[in-house]
């Protein structure tokens, strides 16, 4: 197909409705700030005290292998800003989880900045930023 | 309630006192997002396991709370020190009201 002003307006157009469509349909997702705000609440934020381990790129975002390691956390909190629902996962620890690590699969939209929090039992919080580069989008 | 539905735990038989065992679960769930249409173009209801609760001998290890961002067939790894004898027990809580259950003794020396 020979790429027109005309065809890309009709593709753009069809790609919008597309998008339009469900996203009308679904209820409001809290977007990713508000679900960040909602965990640090007015606690003081710290960098260190938590690590994040995905990978740098995959191609797949159906099933992407992530390890949040807080140590002394009581709570964490994983959030994908380009998926339609930004909180992906949250983990209470017990008395017996000594170690604070989890690791779990997560879908992902497409490439984005994935954050950890974790609440600290002095009040703190925690948080971890690391991009990821996705080739093919899961949240279909 | 799905069907079909299969739970897998991992975990050591034994352990000296103290140790730092891991355990790793899985169960068998489609997790359906609500955000895919069927070929009509309608939203697919979501249909998720939300909960995974870990106890040890009615102690918690981990609470988990899942959203439709986890993956097909929701994978957990964590661990746990060990002081004594007892019964893991798992329970994955699903949207339809379901829940799932397994459990796994260990013996501590």
């Amino acid at each position: 197909m020979r790429l027109t002003r005309r065809t890309m307006m009709t593709t753009a157009c069809a790609t919008w409705a597309g998008i339009g469509l469900p996203a009308r349909a679904q209820p409001a997702e809290p977007d990713a700030d508000e679900v960040i705000a909602a965990f640090i609440g007015d606690a003081p934020v710290r960098s260190d005290g938590i690590t994040l381990d995905l990978p740098e790129s995959v191609e797949d975002g159906y099933r992407v292998r992530v390890e949040v390691d807080a140590p002394g956390a009581e709570e964490v909190l994983l959030i994908a800003p380009a998926n339609p629902v930004k909180a992906v996962v949250s983990v209470q620890f017990g008395a017996m989880a000594v170690t604070h690590r989890v690791v779990t699969r997560i879908r992902l939209a497409g490439p984005q900045q994935v954050v950890a929090l974790a609440r600290m039992p002095d009040g703190t919080v925690c948080r971890k930023t690391q991009h990821i580069d996705v080739l093919i989008g899961g949240c279909g | 309630m799905a069907t079909g539905v299969k739970t897998r735990i991992k975990l050591p038989d034994t352990a000296g006192a103290g140790d730092v065992i891991t355990i790793k679960t899985q169960i068998t769930h489609q997790m359906e997002t609500g955000h895919r249409l069927d070929s009509a173009g309608v939203p697919l209801p979501r249909s998720i396991i939300h909960r995974l609760h870990c106890t040890f001998d009615g102690e918690t290890v981990v609470d988990v709370d899942l959203r439709p961002g986890i993956s097909t067939n929701p994978f957990f790894e964590f661990d746990a020190q060990v002081t004594r004898s007892g019964v893991f027990q798992f329970a994955w809580h699903d949207d339809d009201g379901a829940v799932y259950t397994a459990a796994k003794a260990i013996s501590v020396t």
